[in-house]
Formats: structure tokens, C-alpha cells, sequence
């Protein structure tokens, strides 16, 4: 493994399992990520980008089977035990929900439970730690920091709460921040604000990101590289801007090409037809097959190995990466 | 009177001036304040202050604005959901909001609302095809036996006829909100207003129900008021857009490539739009100044003014005119149109 990564998974699978009914949502996904890279993670809901994440944070509840390794720098995080892997949580790896409103506790004030965070990590005194939350609150932009910090949770913005979230998440300086859809909830100007925010802490901190969303139009103002999820699977991943220009694999064109952006108004706007398989009955060949305009015989029998393209990047797909369409251009 | 709004004012056919079907003057929502013990003033908010807008058939106008700017509390003022406090709504020529009663009741299935949220907007306990026979069996003139009617409806939204017999829980949300369209047409409506019909939904889904939207549009010939926060989309299905920010219009402009807004607000609205042509980080000079401000707490002139960076002292006197800057362009900002001017 070279040292130069922060964060390496290794066919990386999780399947729950629940009676009779047996649900793979993360099959053997293989990436790196680079110290202070931002990697977007991109799919539909229900692809397993945020089963991946919680993977990756050891925070996958009992009942869920892992397999694989996670190599953070040259340990491996599977094979430690629960206390040792929370010293993980939080210092090193730390997380930001979708929901703002239902990941901080109501009966707190935003300057509690950012000083909670500090305080759980390092040994401060309890007014130190406020004093430190505050601070943090006025890194992420929090107006009137000192006065907000006392504001109950209900009485803040959208906005104002994945702010202070942030604040949390940041407070023992992670090495590697996870968001996982951040700006969901949000407006289109406050989401403008956060993700600015994001990529602006994230270069001062030299902090890794990886950036879950279901929209590819925030992969280019943030990412560096983008990997694209499919039914449990990987099925892209390279530089973003040269994956978003010129995709690849037949599932990253149809959701580059369906983007509201690039539609050119009068006719009907493209569309991809089918729906992702039921995730308790896939088969062995590759996941998007049955709706995918270049399917061959071969695609119904074997998963695709991914296939190389060069400068980084990859796709899991025989029939268009050898074929004519190799990635011609869809975006100006 | 039982088909008043729908057939009989139907149509502008054989009229050569083609009337609004759906007209909007100065509508007014006014909700009371919550009045507090020893406190003389009751504090009442306006999600609406005031709006015109006019819908010709088959025409789509994109209502775009913050959350919190009165976007779906003016749906809901067109539907009839809240009562309006002042101002018209005339739909095929009736005003909707001088009826009462039975009239009122057949007046309004010519305007049909579509919610955002597809798993809220159905009745769980009732199986697709009554939810559907509940709305055809509203208007009594239908021809058809309802069976066949029912199945002619699911298959014209995309569905299989025998998802009739489905209650809601086992549809994706995909094909709820085809149920809801459905249910729609099923009472032959000459204006359809979408509040937010694709946000609860994943990105290849939203494009397929958009394309069905503008398909019964077209079929129909019906008006549609698309309510979004997507300006992508609005640039690319709609004829017209108008911008609210707390409650009032501060543009009004055709969708052509040679307008560009002007508003700053809703320059700020296009310039937070993530764009997939963008490279890297983005101009953020156009972004406005913090959050939206509570309607209690409303600015005495310009609402835009305390987030604006064109701000003057002319801003906080009074509230600006919705003033001309070009062809059916409308502004609400005497600062940038003395610029453009």
C-alpha cells in the first residue's frame, strides 16, 4: 500500500440480513483517498453511499456483516476492537449529516453540544471548552457566535444548524471529514453559502473530505475526484471534471446527460428508463444491465472488472469502454 | 351551474385574443399574529402580500424562491386551501373567491394542485383506483363507466391499470406522483399547479415526471404553475418566471436566451444555482448577505434590501413598483433598473 494515502478500502462489502432475506447494500467497493482530497461519492437513494460512509466509521449497527478491510494510514480499522476504534471517531474521522435538525439534541444549546464534542476528546475545563466552541462557531461563519452558542437548536436556521454541526465535527480537527448530503435541506443560497464554506475549511484545514450526494452539480465547485455508486457497486471513478465532461460508463452518461442543465428545452427531456434492481435479488452480472441502451451477453453473466482508462481513472463496464462511445464528450 | 369553470369557460376557441385562463390580482394572504396578554398590536404576517400573475393556456410559469418566501401558501391561495384576505382569483373567468358552497365546490376542480411530497399527499388507506373514482365521482358528467375511466387515467400517467387495485405504501414515489397527476386530470382541470412535484424524488425519476407533466399539458391544453427552487429547470420548461421573495413578485420575465434576470435577488438565486459546467470554486460575490428575515420582522421598504449589495438610501423608504425593463419583464428594484435603463 503506498503511504501516501490517508484512507484505503479494500473490497469493502456490507450485507444486513434479516430472516430468510439477505440484502447486500455495499458489494466489494475498492478506493483511496489522498491526504486533504476531496472525493464526491455519487448515486441514487438506496446505492449504499451512506452505508458506505457509515462503514468506514465503524457506526453500522450489529446485525450488519462487513467484509473487507479499511486501512487508515497502515492500520486496519475492521480488525479493532469497539473501544479502539472509536478513538477513531470524531479525532481522525468525523461526520455530518442530511438532517441538521435531527442530529443535534433539542434540549442542548449549539455551544453545549460543541463543547461536548471538545470535551469528549481532550481533558479541558468546561468553560475552556466553550470558549474554544465559540470560536469554532465563528470559524464556520456563525454570526454573533458568543450569543448563537446559547440558542437552542429549534431556534436557529437550517443554515444555522448544519453550521454548528460542522462546528462539531470539526472540533477535535478530523483528518478526514465525511458529509454525507450536507446541503439536502437546504436552500439553493444557503447550500451555495455551506458548500463554500466546506471547500474553503477544507483547504485551510488540509482536511480529506468525502462528499455524499444524489447531485452532480455540486461535484465540480468541490471535488477533486468523484466516484460513482450503482446498486452497491462502484461503477466509475476518476478526476471529476474529466468524468462529468466525458463520461464513461453507461449509468454516469444517463445522469449526466438527464441533468436539467444540459436539456435542450422543446422535445422531451431525455430520460433513463427502468429502475435500480431490487437490492434482494441481484444477479451476477453487472446491476444496471437491464437498463442499459449498450447491453451485451456478456454483461447478464459476469460482474464487469474495472476497467482502466488512464490518468486515474476507471469503469466497471466491458461493452462501452471497448466500444465506439469511449468517452466522448457530453458536456461543453 | 353544475359545470361552472369547467367546459363552459373553458375555452378561448374561435376568439382570436386568447384570455388567462387562470388570473391573479393583487391576492392577498393574510394570517393572524398571536396576540399577547398586556400587548396592544397584533402582529399579523403576509406570506402573500399582493401578487399578479396571469396564466394563458397551455402556457407554464415557474414560481422560483427561498423556502419561507410564500411560494406554496400562494398555491394554496389558488386552490381555495387558505382563505384570501384580498384580491382575485379568477379561473376561466370566475372569481373563485366570491363563490360559496356548492358553487365554490364545482368552480374549483378547474384548478388541481400537485404536492410535493407524493407519500403525504395520498390517502394510505385507500387503494389507487378509489382514490381516483372518489375524484371522477366528483364531477357528474362522465360518459365512460368509471372502471375504464380509471384505467384510462393510470394509463395515461404511465401506469399499468392494475395498480388500481395497490394501496400507496406499495408504489415507489415515482408512481405516486403519478397517482396524484392522475387524480388531477380526473377532474378535466383547466389549470395545474405543481408545488414542488420532483424534490422528493431521485434525479432520473424527476425528469420522467416532468415529461409526463408536460405531456398531459400539452394533451389538455391546461395552464401549469410550476413552483421550484430549481432554476435549471425553470430555464428549460417554462414560458415564464416569476421570482417571490417574502411575499412578494420582485421579477416577472420571459424565458428566452436574450433576458437575463435582473433583480438582484434573483441574480443571487441564479448565481447559487450548482452548475454542473462550473470548474471549480464559484463567484461568490453575487451570493445575498445572510438568511431570509421573518416575515414578523419584514423591512419597512425593500424587502430585499438588508441582504442586498446594491442597497441605497431610496431602498428602505418605500416599497418599489414592479417597474417595466423590457418586453413583459417586470422588476421590482429601481436601483438596477435605472442601471439597465
Amino acid at each position: 500500500m503506498p503511504v501516501s494515502s490517508l484512507l484505503a478500502v479494500e473490497d469493502l462489502s456490507v450485507r444486513f440480513t434479516a430472516g430468510a432475506v439477505s440484502i447486500e447494500a455495499v458489494r466489494s467497493i475498492n478506493f483511496r483517498l489522498a491526504p486533504g482530497e476531496c472525493l464526491a461519492l455519487v448515486g441514487e437513494s438506496g446505492c449504499g453511499k451512506s452505508v458506505t460512509a457509515l462503514a468506514l466509521l465503524g457506526l453500522l449497527p450489529d446485525y450488519a456483516t462487513i467484509t473487507g478491510k479499511v486501512f487508515w494510514r497502515e492500520r486496519e480499522l475492521n480488525a479493532l476492537s469497539p473501544d479502539e476504534r472509536r478513538a477513531y471517531r470524531g479525532r481522525r474521522m468525523a461526520m455530518v449529516f442530511q438532517e441538521p435538525a435531527s442530529s443535534l439534541n433539542p434540549v442542548y444549546t449549539a455551544g453545549e453540544q460543541v463543547a461536548e464534542a471538545i470535551r469528549l476528546h481532550r481533558r479541558l475545563p468546561r468553560r475552556e471548552a466553550m470558549a474554544q466552541a465559540i470560536a469554532l462557531l465563528e470559524e464556520v461563519r456563525v454570526p454573533d457566535a458568543a450569543q448563537k452558542a446559547h440558542s437552542y437548536p429549534h431556534q436557529l436556521s437550517g443554515g444555522m444548524r448544519q453550521r454548528v454541526l460542522l462546528a462539531a465535527a470539526l472540533a477535535c480537527e478530523p483528518e478526514l471529514l465525511l458529509a454525507d448530503e450536507p446541503t439536502t435541506a437546504l436552500d439553493v443560497t444557503v447550500q451555495k453559502q455551506i458548500l463554500d464554506l466546506l471547500s474553503q475549511l477544507q483547504r485551510k484545514r488540509r482536511m480529506a473530505m468525502i462528499f455524499i450526494t444524489h447531485d452532480l452539480a455540486l461535484v465540480p465547485q468541490l471535488a477533486d475526484r468523484m466516484a460513482v455508486m450503482y446498486a452497491g457497486s462502484l461503477v466509475e471513478f476518476g478526476p471529476a471534471a474529466a468524468v462529468i465532461a466525458a463520461p464513461a460508463h453507461p449509468y454516469t452518461r444517463a445522469l449526466v446527460t438527464t441533468h436539467p442543465e444540459l436539456w435542450v428545452g422543446g422535445e422531451p427531456l431525455p430520460e433513463l428508463p427502468g429502475l435500480p434492481p431490487d437490492p434482494s435479488q441481484r444477479s451476477e452480472g453487472c446491476p444496471f444491465a437491464p437498463r442499459c441502451q449498450h447491453v451485451q451477453p456478456v454483461c447478464q453473466t459476469r460482474f464487469p472488472p474495472p476497467v482502466p482508462l488512464g490518468e486515474g481513472r476507471w469503469a466497471a463496464c466491458l461493452t462501452s469502454v471497448a466500444g465506439s462511445l469511449v468517452r466522448r464528450r457530453v458536456v461543453p | 351551474m353544475s359545470d361552472l369553470g369547467g367546459r363552459l369557460f373553458g375555452s378561448a376557441e374561435g376568439s382570436t385574443v386568447t384570455l388567462p385562463v387562470l388570473e391573479v390580482q393583487e391576492l392577498e394572504v393574510r394570517f393572524p399574529g398571536r396576540t399577547r396578554w398586556l400587548r396592544e398590536r397584533r402582529m399579523d404576517i403576509r406570506p402573500v402580500a399582493g401578487v399578479s400573475l396571469e396564466l394563458a393556456p397551455g402556457e407554464t410559469v415557474g414560481l422560483v424562491g427561498e423556502s419561507g418566501c410564500g411560494k406554496s401558501t400562494l398555491a394554496r391561495a389558488i386552490v381555495g386551501l387558505v382563505p384570501v384576505s384580498a384580491g382575485v382569483v379568477r379561473v376561466g373567468g370566475v372569481d373563485l373567491t366570491t363563490l360559496r358552497g356548492g358553487d365554490l365546490q364545482c368552480a374549483r376542480r378547474s384548478v388541481q394542485l400537485i404536492f410535493q411530497d407524493p407519500y403525504g399527499s395520498l390517502n394510505p388507506r385507500l387503494r389507487v383506483g378509489t382514490t381516483i373514482w372518489e375524484a371522477l365521482n366528483l364531477r357528474k358528467t362522465n360518459s365512460l363507466p368509471n372502471r375504464e375511466k380509471i384505467a384510462a387515467l393510470l394509463f395515461e400517467v404511465g401506469l399499468d391499470p392494475e395498480v388500481r387495485y395497490c394501496f400507496p405504501h406499495q408504489l415507489s414515489g415515482g408512481q405516486r406522483q403519478r397517482v396524484a397527476i392522475a387524480r388531477a386530470l380526473a377532474v378535466d382541470p383547466l389549470v395545474l399547479v405543481a408545488d414542488e412535484p420532483t424534490s422528493a424524488l431521485d434525479v432520473p425519476v424527476q425528469t420522467r415526471i416532468l415529461n409526463l407533466l408536460r405531456e398531459v399539458q400539452m394533451r389538455h391544453d391546461m395552464a401549469m404553475l410550476l413552483i421550484t427552487h430549481d432554476l435549471h429547470l425553470v430555464r428549460k420548461v417554462c414560458h415564464k418566471v416569476a421570482v417571490m421573495y417574502l411575499g412578494h413578485l420582485v421579477e416577472l420575465m420571459p424565458v428566452t436566451e436574450q433576458v437575463q434576470p435582473l433583480h438582484p435577488y434573483s441574480r443571487a438565486l441564479a448565481a447559487a444555482a450548482p452548475s454542473l459546467l462550473s470548474h471549480g470554486r464559484g463567484e461568490t460575490s453575487e451570493l445575498p448577505l445572510g438568511e431570509v428575515p421573518s416575515f414578523l420582522k419584514l423591512p419597512p421598504g425593500c424587502p430585499f434590501a438588508p441582504r442586498c449589495k446594491l442597497r441605497k438610501p431610496i431602498c428602505d423608504k418605500a416599497l418599489p413598483l414592479l417597474a417595466e425593463a423590457g418586453e413583459d419583464h417586470l422588476v421590482r428594484c429601481p436601483v438596477t433598473l435605472q442601471v439597465h435603463n
